[in-house]
């Protein structure tokens, strides 16, 4: 037995829970707040239950109690101020007041959340709310049953509003749920999600509510308009709707979509002789089939249907093959099915239906319909090809023609025609002088071709096969002088092209040309300028120079050495002219070193080889050499040590011959490679010699030679020298850098950031001696020297490798977990994050503003590792914003003393920081938020504003 | 200091038992020292207030540690969780069970000198799978008087600083943990889709973000009110570790919502304070921040409800609070007292015609894009 009651008064859940438990009942329930309402549920033996919704909007709680024996009810009435049914509704009618109204009707609609409860006298006494003449009063009841979705409701609203009509957006709003509800549509909420789409629609099929299924398939085809189960949901609610052509284009384009996929993997599962794709080709069947069944159906229904379709429909099927795009196997099903259903674009539906597959009669018949759009006349002619080229020709001819109509100008079929295109797919003057000037060469009517290739080359310069055509159809009518200028443009294009990645699919055409201009520069006796040519076209492609052996256009070079050198495919022959240019085997090195260090090692080796080859050939030994060098450094850190040794030994073979300015660099790479092979005692002999080279070159006190000390002290290290030894070597290294580094007049160029950079190096690995050698204290030192001059060298645009700072920060972390102290331990991590830091991307000026906040973190982590809460020091902060400083504090942090006016500086920039800083400070000191996460934001402030207005930033 | 072992420690190592229930691994002389300095260099970048940090620290710098056992891990990142038996010399009685090194040394669970009783003390944190919501007997909303207005700045605080919940969240589109029915493993295609669900919000319910801790398997719900307070809900089954948590409010000075809290999910409420039920019930008639309080802690309730409507009432004499007071009621649904407080506001009153705007029928609103 169910028992169903309100409260009537304020009764907590606290209250419900002891009451429930004196009744030996136990929670099992508890919902969250939604819309206002908590539910909770208690459950007791032998089937008794207690349900309760507490509802926001009337203040009463809604009881319903299960009770086979009956009494629980009155028990808890006994012990809950509460009211029946029946009695809430006599209060309803009783009330007088507005504000009783307003209180009695918020209870009535509490009693709806009762699920089994009978609805109707409860929303006839809401109804009878809705006629009240005091807005407020009405309102509410409107209010409350703004949500609803059945009839009743609706008629009551219905009746409300022709009394007030202030009441309409309620109605309207129920009368959109009732009939959303009908269609099942009610709860189907905006998704772009296929499945849900694809779920809703098949319910909506299952329920008859086809609207649904027309409101989700329209949905998912207006993304994929080529969905085939989308497609035929669609068709059947079409049909549904007395609709049939349009349900039968539909479901044909579905149903030639799927034959389409399904014919391509029954021949790719031929091909490859196994059963991969099977499942897909079931599910293909299972759909054929599915179609199968509904189709015949649904041409029953179109012989039954008296006449043709009408404009409607017309524009719904230009619209999907418009949509449909290159799924020309849809486009064509769909039209073919409605051909002779609407004369108004039969034209349209003989072109879309005759193009896929090339039926030749169909597209004369869509031509006859539609003389002036150029797609029918592209369309047949690409039709005819195949089997009569001249008629093609003429064809693609009157296609040109027509392209000289205005479009403005033509019938409003043909207009329509190009609106089913893209730009990309409608007729065009270049798609059809192409087609002509291949058609014509096919044809060997060379002039004709030349002709149609010229007008394609000055309307579309980036079509490669109009200036292969261009230039051939004019060798083959023998117009050579011509031909030799046209080929000269040609190759032009086509190395443009090629820059742009352009040249389109299959072959490079690159060197067939250049052969071809060989030949023809050979036929007019221009011995070197077809050599040269020649030179380009075998270095392509060795077949080439067979093919030059056996044409006649080079008959004259038969017996020329150099030819046969050529044609032979021999290095030194193939030397172009610009390559024996002074500076261009420099050029090639000095790449290739570029290349090695950003780690590209192919690119490398194979732009040393190509200086060694031409450097042999041309005698130029020092840069053979150098390129021998470059090429057995990066084979060395490659791990092809074997062929490194052989490049470094060949290169310096050729050390004399190398100019004093390259001679170090040979030597010390000899080093390198010895030192990678572990041949320590030879490689610290390179080493040296190299230091001496570069004494003898630059001085004493260069620079340079710090990274001699460097590779020195490695080699000692990994050789497994004394400490002292090691350390004494980077000493030497470190004081001559210190030297030159202290002259504050230096430009800032490269020589001085490269000293820079080994400065940091040195340090580093002084940082590792010390540490190795158990000196931790000196070690961290030196760490925090090192993170010092990393930071100046960001600071001034350097950047140092990843990698050695991934090794630095190592080393750091190593020692902020191993140094006994407190105190070292804590500045090791300093050091740790302030190497951290360096490593941050971005421009300098973000490099330089992350800095500014990280060091401030790093100030604020000090202070708290003394023993100042963040509180405290937000408030130094904020006094030190206005420059309010204490002397004793900038005594204890020297570094508060820039913040003033380091600030303003940022304050000029971005001048709500002000507002910003205060805040976040502010917050800080209240203990709700951390000073760590105050400067991060305040970091990510300031460093937006360098890249944005402040209006953004607000 | 006695340096002398514990005579329990003997019978809690050859317990096998005991060492298979809570897969414990004892630590030996060089073991232990490098455990306790995992957990200084963890305590040390856990933010606290300064006098309860440093106290923690000492009694974590004084302790040892003597065995490894249960792990736990986080759903998504696989982090770990591991339980911790230390010795206090200055509370040698029985062990003591850290339940994760980030965790207040203060909040160590009291353990017992036997195996079985061990067992015993712990079985409330080795819950092996998280129950549904509604198998959590006891239900505890309490107002938190962070000042913050992001959100995501809270569960960072968590996610960062409270290895012991989980970062498998959900959001109010799920009235229960939404991770519970899935297989410990799952790969990450499941996850990928599980965390856009988890994210889904509620239209009708306060913006949320729930955590399951790691060990009680207890559920804490943190709201984001209309009144732009913050509620957590915690949802437990009632521990028995009364005088650890006695024994914290003293060091804290501060009391605690409730005496029967798992420390797991104490460990999550100590941030930011607490206005404490009692104390919210003993001034919600005056303060208007307590008053506050008890509506969103007690949303949807008739008592709110009624208080609400005492304020408004009263608020006759000071017309300047109504506009905050009708927010609140809005905010919470509280329909029936906007439509009275409008009807008893004066026609050409600014209010009641903000109210009537807001209370007049409508259509829907449509999603129109900008610019159309």
């Amino acid at each position: 037995m169910m028992d169903v009651r309100l409260t009537t008064a304020p009764v907590g859940s606290a209250e419900l829970e002891r009451v429930a438990a004196e009744l030996g009942l136990e929670r099992v329930e508890r919902s969250p707040w939604t819309h206002g309402i908590v539910s909770l549920r208690w459950a007791g033996t032998e089937g008794r239950a207690l349900s309760a919704g507490m509802d926001a909007a009337s203040g009463a709680v809604l009881l319903v109690i299960t009770d086979p024996a009956g009494e629980l009810g009155e028990r808890l009435s006994s012990r809950l101020p509460c009211e029946t049914v029946e009695e809430v509704l006599a209060h309803a009618r009783e009330a007088q007041e507005p504000r009783a109204r307003i209180r009695a009707v918020h209870r009535l609609s509490t009693l709806l959340l009762a699920t089994a409860l009978p609805k109707e006298p409860v929303l006839d006494a809401m109804g009878a709310v809705l006629l009240d003449d005091e807005p407020l009063v009405r309102w509410a009841a409107a209010r409350l049953l703004q949500f609803r979705a059945d009839r009743r409701t609706e008629a009551l609203l219905a009746a409300a509003v022709q009394r007030h009509d202030d009441l309409a957006p309620t109605f309207e709003r129920v009368h959109q749920a009732c009939e959303e509800a009908e269609d099942g549509t009610l709860h189907d909420g905006p998704t772009d999600d296929r499945h849900e789409l694809l779920r809703r629609a098949r319910e909506g099929v299952e329920a008859g509510q086809w609207r649904r299924v027309v409101r989700a398939m329209d949905a998912l085809l207006a993304e994929v308009p080529d969905h085939e189960e989308g497609l035929l949901l669609r068709a059947l609610a079409h049909e549904h709707a007395g609709e049939p052509l349009q349900a039968l284009a539909l479901a044909a384009a579905a149903q030639a979509e799927v034959e389409g996929s399904l014919d391509f993997l029954v021949r790719y599962r031929e091909h490859n002789g196994d059963d991969r794709g099977s499942d897909e080709i079931e599910d293909k069947q299972a759909f054929l089939a599915r179609v199968a069944e509904h189709r015949p159906r649904l041409e029953a229904a179109l012989e039954a249907l008296p006449g043709d379709g009408d404009e409607e429909v017309a524009a719904a099927l230009v619209d999907w093959v418009g949509r449909w795009g290159y799924h020309t196997a849809a486009r064509a099903a769909a039209s073919r099915v409605l051909l002779e259903r609407l004369p108004s674009i039969a034209g349209l539906l003989a072109l879309e239906a005759g193009a896929h597959g090339g039926d030749v009669a169909l597209l004369r018949r869509a031509v006859d319909w539609v003389p002036d759009a150029p797609e029918c006349r592209l369309a047949l002619a690409r039709a005819l090809e195949p089997s009569d080229v001249a008629a093609a020709i003429t064809v693609y001819g009157d296609a040109l023609r027509a392209l000289e109509i205005p479009e403005q100008e033509r019938s409003a079929l043909a207009q329509r025609i190009a609106d089913t295109r893209d730009s990309s797919t409608r007729a065009s003057r270049v798609d059809v002088l192409e087609a002509l000037a291949r058609c014509t060469y096919e044809a060997r009517r060379w002039d004709e071709a030349a002709r149609h290739a010229d007008a394609l080359v000055e309307l579309e310069p980036d079509r490669t096969l109009g200036w292969q055509i261009r230039a051939n159809a004019r060798i083959f009518g023998e117009r050579l002088e011509e031909a030799a200028e046209v080929l000269a443009d040609t190759l032009a294009a086509l190395e443009r092209l090629a820059a742009q990645d352009e040249l389109g699919f299959g072959e490079d055409p690159r060197p067939g040309m250049r052969f071809n201009w060989s030949a023809v520069l050979a036929k007019l006796g221009r011995r070197p300028q077809a050599l040269e040519q020649l030179r380009h076209a075998v270095r392509g492609d060795a077949k080439w120079g067979d093919e030059a052996r056996g044409d006649d256009f080079f008959a004259s070079l038969w017996d020329d050495a150099d030819f046969g050198a050529i044609a032979a495919g021999e290095a030194a022959a193939l030397i172009l002219d610009e390559e024996r240019a002074p500076g261009f085997i420099e050029g090639l090195v000095s790449r290739a070193i570029g290349s090695s260090h950003l780690g590209r090692e192919e690119e490398a080796i194979a732009g040393c080889e190509r200086a060694i080859t031409l450097g042999g050939a041309l005698g130029r030994a020092d840069q053979v050499a150098k390129a021998h060098a470059v090429k057995a450094r990066t084979q060395a850190f490659a791990g092809d040590l074997d062929e490194a040794l052989e490049g470094s030994r060949i290169a310096m073979e050729g050390l004399e011959r190398v100019s004093p300015d390259d001679r170090a660099e040979v030597v010390h790479t000899r080093g390198v490679v010895l030192h990678q092979a572990r041949r320590f005692d030879e490689a610290e002999a390179a080493y040296l010699h190299a230091q001496a080279i570069r004494r003898e070159q630059q001085g004493e006190g260069h620079p340079v030679l710090a990274k001699g000390f460097g590779d020195l002290a490695r080699l000692a290290a990994d050789r497994g020298d004394e400490p002292s030894r090691v350390a004494a070597i980077v000493e030497q290294g470190l004081q001559l850098l210190d030297g030159w580094l202290a002259d504050q007049t230096r430009p800032r160029d490269d020589t001085w950031l490269e000293a820079q950079v080994d400065a940091c190096t040195l340090q580093v690995n002084r940082g590792h001696v010390l540490r190795s050698a158990g000196e931790l204290r000196a070690a961290v030192e030196v760490m925090e020297g090192a993170a010092g001059r990393i930071e100046e060298l960001v600071g001034h645009g350097g950047s140092p490798s990843p990698a050695f700072l991934d090794n630095s920060a190592q080393l750091a972390r190593t020692l902020a977990q191993s140094a006994p102290e407190p105190e070292l331990r804590q500045r090791a991590q300093e050091v740790l994050a302030r190497l951290e830091t360096a490593q941050l991307d971005g421009s300098p000026e973000e490099i330089a503003e992350r800095l500014f906040w990280r060091r401030l973190r790093s100030l604020a982590r000090r202070q708290r590792a003394l023993g100042v809460t963040d509180a405290a020091f937000a408030e130094v902060l904020r006094r030190a914003l206005r420059g309010e400083l204490r002397p004793q504090e900038i005594e204890v942090a020297p570094e508060l003393a820039r913040i003033p006016a380091e600030m303003s500086a940022r304050t000029q920039r971005y001048p709500r920081l002000v507002v910003m800083a205060a805040m976040s400070l502010s917050l800080v000191e209240s203990g709700g938020s951390s000073i760590d996460e105050a400067l991060e934001n305040l970091e990510e402030l300031c460093v937006s504003s360098l890249y944005v207005d402040e209006d953004e930033l607000s | 200091m006695d340096m002398t072992p514990p005579s329990w420690l003997a019978e809690l190592r050859d317990d096998p038992e005991l060492s298979e229930a809570l897969e414990l691994t004892w630590l030996d002389e060089e073991q232990s020292p490098e455990v306790r300095s995992r957990f200084l260099e963890t305590w040390d970048q856990i933010p606290f207030v300064e006098g309860f940090h440093q106290a923690c620290r000492a009694r974590l710098e004084r302790s040892v540690p003597l065995a490894i056992g249960t792990r736990r891990y986080r759903r998504l990142s696989r982090s770990e969780c591991a339980l911790v038996l230390l010795l206090d010399p200055e509370r040698p009685e029985q062990p003591w069970v850290s339940l994760s090194r980030a965790m207040p040394p203060a909040l160590w669970v009291r353990g017992a000198p036997t195996g079985p009783g061990l067992r015993r003390r712990l079985a409330p944190y080795l819950v092996p799978q998280p129950p549904p919501l509604a198998e959590l007997g006891r239900t505890l909303r309490i107002a938190k008087p962070i000042e913050v207005d992001d959100p995501s700045l809270v569960t960072r605080v968590i996610e960062g600083y409270e290895p012991w919940m989980d970062d498998a969240t959900w959001a109010s589109g799920h009235a229960d943990d939404p991770w519970a029915d899935l297989e410990p493993e799952f790969d990450m295609l499941t996850m990928h889709v599980m965390r856009q669900r988890s994210l889904e919000e509620h239209p009708g319910r306060f913006p949320s973000t729930g955590f399951r801790s790691l060990w009680s398997r207890s559920a804490m719900i943190i709201q984001r009110m209309p009144s732009r307070g913050w509620v957590f809900e915690l949802r437990y089954q009632p521990a028995d570790d009364a005088q650890t948590l006695r024994e914290l409010e003293a060091q804290l000075g501060e009391a605690l919502p409730a005496h029967d809290l798992p420390v797991d999910l104490v460990a999550s409420i100590l941030r930011g304070g607490t206005l404490l039920p009692q104390e919210v019930d003993r001034h919600c008639e005056d303060d208007p921040q307590a008053m506050h309080a008890k509506v969103s802690t007690e949303p949807a309730e008739p008592t709110s409800f009624a208080l609400l409507e005492r304020w408004m009432q009263r608020s006759h004499d000071d017309p300047g609070l109504l506009p905050a007071l009708a927010e609140l009621a809005s905010g919470h649904g509280f329909d029936a007292l906007l439509f009275e407080l409008a009807l008893r506001l004066p026609p050409d009153d600014a209010l009641r015609r903000e109210l009537e705007d807001v209370l007049r029928p409508q259509r829907p609103q449509l999603p129109l894009e900008e610019g159309t």
